[in-house]
């Protein structure tokens, strides 16, 4: 039977209190997944930072939530909160892109950038759903005028394996899961 | 100011003097890299010797930097990444984007050949 070991860790929004967060969140993994090897603790490092620094971008409330899951194949980040629905903005920066609840006309993927390295996308996955992932490209030449500025997500969708955002539409609550693969 | 600058045989070096290189200091950094840029060195290596934690925020405005840079004809190179940020950079490809040297000595020996 595979075990599940939680913690549920509360974030204050304060950028300062960062770096302290991602001391006990590493260790969390080294109590609880011993053996899994640098990888682990580098991504989890690198997701947790872009999840809390997002936090402190767009919270509304004082207090985020992540909650640290562990299983025998995987490893499970969460961040729950209470601010603003998430969007994206449109390339001038004035309109909000998505409308909740979402529709998914021949199922194409959004595009939320591309450039001459990277692409990032979402699948809409149910009408209050979204699923990020990444694409790299290979150009001889890289345009550095079109290369993006925001690395956020881009940086949890690769660290991660599989990488989720969920409103509850009762609630307004946001779940960002992010999931590590540890086989 | 978050950056201490000297200049060694033709190179100029700003050395980063935090420790977390995050979303508060992003803007000061566009800044201080603005002022360095406009007095039009060839090359600009920012050493990351001090820096132990960097988040998205800080990266995209080092590429807002380099961006600003080229387009005057400055290059930027970093230097002294630790473990960590190196393998952030390499994470979502900006050592496609970013000359990465490990330290001074390797980054003046390769910009002295051009």
């Amino acid at each position: 039977m595979d075990t599940a070991v939680r913690q549920q860790m509360v974030f204050t929004n304060k950028q300062e209190m960062i770096y302290p967060f991602l001391k006990d969140v590493v260790a969390f993994i080294k109590n609880n997944l011993p053996g899994k090897g640098a990888q682990v603790v580098f991504k989890s490092k690198m997701i947790v930072s872009e999840l809390l620094t997002n936090s402190i971008k767009h919270a509304n409330d004082e207090f985020t939530f992540i909650e640290l899951v562990t299983y025998n194949d995987t490893f499970i980040i969460r961040r729950i909160d209470n601010g603003k629905p998430f969007n994206l903005k449109s390339p001038d920066g004035e309109k909000d892109m998505l409308q909740w609840p979402l529709i998914a006309p021949h199922k194409t993927p959004i595009k939320i950038h591309t450039d001459h390295l990277n692409g990032l996308f979402a699948h809409i996955i149910s009408p209050y759903s979204l699923s990020f992932y990444a694409k790299s490209y290979t150009n001889e030449e890289v345009i550095l005028p079109d290369i993006s500025e925001h690395y956020g997500l881009m940086i949890i969708c690769r660290a991660s394996d599989t990488f989720i955002y969920e409103l509850d539409p009762a609630s307004l609550k946001n779940t960002f899961t992010v999931i590590i693969n540890l086989y | 100011m978050i950056l201490r600058t000297r200049n060694e045989n033709g190179i100029l070096i700003a050395e980063i003097l935090l420790k977390e290189a995050s979303l508060a200091q992003a803007d000061q950094l566009k800044e201080e890299m603005i002022i360095l840029i406009d007095s039009e060195p060839k090359n600009l290596l920012v050493d990351f010797t001090m820096v132990e934690y960097v988040d998205s925020s800080f990266l995209g405005a080092m590429v807002s930097s380099l961006k600003y840079a080229v387009a005057r004809h400055t290059d930027i190179s970093v230097i002294n990444l630790e473990k960590d940020i190196y393998d952030l950079f390499t994470l979502i490809r900006l050592d496609k984007v970013f000359k990465i040297y490990a330290d001074k000595a390797e980054a003046t020996a390769e910009l002295n050949k051009k």
